[in-house]
């Protein structure tokens, strides 16, 4: 297929497919919502956070018609545990799903969720804002989600990059890592940036892989001084490693 | 402790939780334009002057003005004062 061909195929074909999907989610999912807490009565929280892995799932899906798209075999993740990924384009939120957890509580920014639908859903699903000025409200909001069976998941570089490359994490996940005792387990994503870097709107042509590494355990650091910032440059360090040699292999 | 100690603590204590060079550090520096800091290394930055220091800066309305890091290292100085 010529290359402009091409490009409007990815672009109408992705966008018309997640606009038509979300569509059909805002209409179906106050639907299933009752049913599910009402009727088989499951836990609330835990209900919405699958319902929208399910929705980034079916998103990711309906992406690889038309995307080159592969993600590993899955492994098992200890559970409860702290994802982080890295960050490099809008469809990411989206990705993750492809990992084995489907119960998943996102720390967030404030302004998702002022996202009409998606911020109120945000809500109910328990989702963590990072950007209130207060930790212990954010380790007590990750313990309650973990104690109900949620997944943490961050970006710790709290923002898309700017450039493609890993910029600096934050601290958040790492200190919830401290407190909690929860194993950090880093996600790398590659080729996002290069399918839609921040600031722009058209999406191009790119191999998308997904790699989930081995859990960093906080026990190995509680001694060190400045624990939280061992631990990040632990996590840091193996990701860099990991997505160069992921970039190496396209 | 002397003013300059505690000025030294809060520049090496921020330098290291943020990836900063010591010599970036100067009192005219704009968090936002000049370190690249944001609303999000606002907590972590409460956490690390918190442990660094011993004082309670959560909630305090005089942090959520500051803009440099010589506004930082005067309220700093200001509650290790009110501390004594």
């Amino acid at each position: 297929m010529p290359s402009f061909l091409k490009l409007i195929w990815i672009n109408a074909g992705i966008y018309f497919s997640i606009i038509i999907w979300t569509l059909t989610g805002v209409i179906i999912s106050p639907l299933c919502y009752l049913f599910f807490t009402r009727i088989l009565k499951w836990e609330k929280p835990a209900t919405l956070r699958k319902m929208i892995w399910y929705y980034g799932w079916t998103c990711s899906k309906l992406m690889s018609v038309f995307m080159d798209i592969k993600w590993p075999v899955q492994q098992q993740l200890p559970s409860p545990c702290i994802i982080v990924a890295n960050h490099g384009s809008f469809f990411d939120p989206y990705l993750v799903s492809f990992q084995p957890q489907n119960n998943i509580c996102m720390a967030v920014r404030n302004w998702p969720f002022k996202i009409p639908f998606y911020g109120f859903y945000m809500k109910l699903a328990g989702y963590i804002n990072v950007e209130t000025d207060n930790l212990d409200v954010i380790i007590e909001q990750a313990a309650t989600a973990a104690n109900d069976g949620a997944t943490l998941m961050f970006f710790p570089e709290g923002t898309r990059s700017k450039d493609g490359q890993l910029s600096r994490f934050h601290s958040g996940p790492f200190h919830i890592a401290m407190q909690t005792g929860l194993p950090v387990v880093p996600l790398c994503i590659t080729g996002t940036y290069n399918m839609l870097p921040r600031g722009h709107m058209v999406i191009r042509p790119a191999k998308i892989r997904g790699e989930i590494l081995d859990p960093i355990y906080p026990e190995q650091f509680k001694n060190m001084h400045n624990a939280h910032i061992e631990l990040r440059r632990a996590v840091k360090k193996t990701m860099v490693a990991s997505i160069r040699e992921m970039n190496q292999k396209m | 402790m002397t003013d300059e100690e505690i000025i030294k603590r809060i520049n090496s204590a921020l330098a290291e939780e943020f990836e900063l060079e010591l010599d970036e550090m100067v009192p005219e520096a704009v968090f936002k334009d000049d370190l690249d800091l944001d609303s999000l290394d606002a907590v972590d930055m409460v956490i690390v002057l918190e442990q660094e220091f011993g004082i309670k800066i959560k909630k305090d309305e005089a942090f959520k003005a500051i803009r440099t890091l010589g506004d930082l290292h005067t309220f700093i100085l200001s509650k290790k004062s009110e501390a004594a």
